[in-house]
């Protein structure tokens, strides 16, 4: 998938089927965010930039649904919260056993689409960890 | 200056027979007649929104049904916090002399209106429609999130969260009107069918029918007014993925209305704080600085919040145990803090005079908050 650089609302992504997160981010102050808006959300500049993220991280959050909503026939299933290692928190599916603190990478799979996380092995993880404190 | 100088809220329970404008006007009217007023009196009129009834003009649509005519009627939406909110914007509107005397009013039918599937549905809408709601999230798994985030954080488990259900359980079994009020302990919140882990059943409020009001004032009205000494609030993000977990906007919104009441947190005698879920009730109370860290569990197990405790905390059964029937049930920690104040709670009545009292309510996934000192003068 290309970069896109600024204009619009949002660029495709797992949403409109696309296998990818999106990063947004400010190329004036440099704010970066992940829901869409056409305008930076720190300063207000309005040609924000989309680019495809890594989609590796970790978890900062997960639960196992029991008692799913109604359209959801499939439980029990797991959501996770990501931080994903280029600077978004991002939510998605997962497999039930992650925790807190573990590294994952999402692929994306299903229809509708849906990211889905998994665990990742340590020597990935260490790699994460350098990469997520060079990020500007 | 501001006055509570009415007061009202109903039983909560699954009470069908009344619709969301049949709670309202019940709450509405025993408030009014609480104050010493007369419907006609009221020059503004603040109503919460019910997902039962699904009107653009909600105040409007009271104000006619109760025969009022006010010069000030609006709807108003914040989530769970939206009884404070009204509360609060009423304040002002007295205190800018834009009105005289506010009605605020919330009442639904959430658990005869509609299916819990329905219910659950709708407020699953406090999520992102397109990067949250797909996946299958709704409010429970929101709060799980908070919940998974919490524990972790703090080196806990789902064993710390449930002395607050105890807790909450046991103020409701002596509350007339209280929707729960059969006694558990910690193992039967620890054995309740998990719902999203590690929110148990016990863990989350129930869906309630029921309403409440207020009657605030630019003088004391009535026998019992109490007075705003303090109002603040926070709106730092919508979704849950935005939050900053640490800074959610609870201390700011609380720390706002205790700093202009002048008091600390020390000088409370009693304490309503929102509690949609246990792991809710101990972000509140530790990020506004009522608990250490890690530590709203192990207070509640301790008797810090019961009745004869040094803080008694939702001596009503808040949320958890009194019942959850939308916007009034955001409203129901400041009736039943009233009622303490008032010192009208007979044999339910805290153990320390009650003078000061610090109401909180967030909305969302803890996306708007908004908290009052109330005095008794």
């Amino acid at each position: 998938m290309t970069d896109h650089h600024g204009g619009g609302e949002s660029a495709d992504d797992w949403t409109t089927g696309v296998a990818a997160f999106v990063v947004v981010s400010c190329p004036r102050c440099r704010q970066r965010w992940y829901l869409p808006r056409s305008r930076c959300p720190a300063c207000g500049y309005d040609k924000p930039q989309h680019r495809v993220a890594k989609p590796d991280g970790v978890v900062a959050a997960a639960t196992t649904v029991h008692r799913p909503p109604a359209p959801f026939g499939d439980a029990p299933y797991a959501i996770v919260l990501v931080d994903l290692v280029d600077g978004i928190r991002v939510m998605g599916r997962s497999e039930p056993t992650i925790r807190p603190g573990e590294h994952v990478t999402a692929h994306f799979t299903g229809n509708p689409l849906l990211p889905y996380f998994q665990l990742i092995d340590a020597g990935t993880a260490d790699a994460h960890n350098r990469e997520r404190s060079q990020t500007p | 200056m501001a006055w509570i100088s009415g007061v009202a809220c109903t039983e909560f329970g699954r009470l069908p027979g009344l619709d969301a404008l049949g709670w309202q006007s019940r709450a509405a009217l025993a408030a009014i007649a609480d104050a010493g007023l007369e419907p006609a009196q009221v020059d503004g009129l603040l109503a919460g929104y019910a997902t039962t009834l699904r009107h653009l003009m909600p105040a409007d649509l009271l104000a006619e049904y109760l025969g009022v005519k006010p010069s000030i009627a609006f709807g108003v939406s914040a989530g769970g916090a939206t009884g404070l909110s009204m509360v609060a914007t009423a304040a002002a509107l007295v205190d800018s002399g834009s009105a005289h005397t506010v009605l605020v009013v919330g009442g639904e039918n959430r658990a005869s209106g509609q299916s819990s599937d329905t219910s659950i549905e709708t407020l699953a809408q406090v999520g992102h429609s397109r990067y949250e709601v797909p996946l299958g999230a709704n409010v429970p798994a929101y709060y799980a999130l908070l919940a998974s985030h919490y524990l972790h954080s703090r080196g806990l488990d789902a064993a710390d969260l449930s002395p607050l259900a105890v807790q909450m359980r046991r103020h409701a079994i002596t509350t007339p009107g209280a929707h729960f009020t059969t006694p558990i302990t910690e193992s039967d919140v620890l054995s309740s069918p998990l719902i999203a882990d590690p929110l148990r059943l016990l863990d989350c409020c129930p869906i309630s029918d029921g309403g409440a009001a207020f009657v605030i004032t630019d003088r004391p009205r009535g026998s019992g007014a109490l007075r705003i000494a303090g109002v603040g609030q926070a709106h730092r993000h919508q979704h849950v993925s935005e939050a900053d977990l640490e800074n959610l906007g609870a201390a700011s919104a609380a720390h706002g209305a205790l700093s202009q009441s002048g008091w600390t947190i020390g000088e409370l005698d009693t304490v309503g704080i929102y509690d949609s879920f246990t792991v809710t009730l101990a972000m509140l109370l530790e990020e506004i600085g009522i608990c250490e860290r890690g530590k709203a569990g192990a207070d509640a197990a301790a008797g810090r919040f019961e009745r004869i405790g040094t803080l008694p905390l939702n001596t009503h059964g808040g949320l958890l145990s009194y019942g959850h029937c939308g916007v009034a049930g955001g409203m129901a920690h400041l009736a039943e803090v009233s009622r303490q104040l008032r010192n009208s709670c007979g044999s339910r009545q805290i153990t320390r005079p009650a003078r000061r009292a610090l109401v909180h309510a967030d909305g969302g996934v803890m996306s708007a908050h908004v908290s009052l000192a109330v005095e008794r003068p």
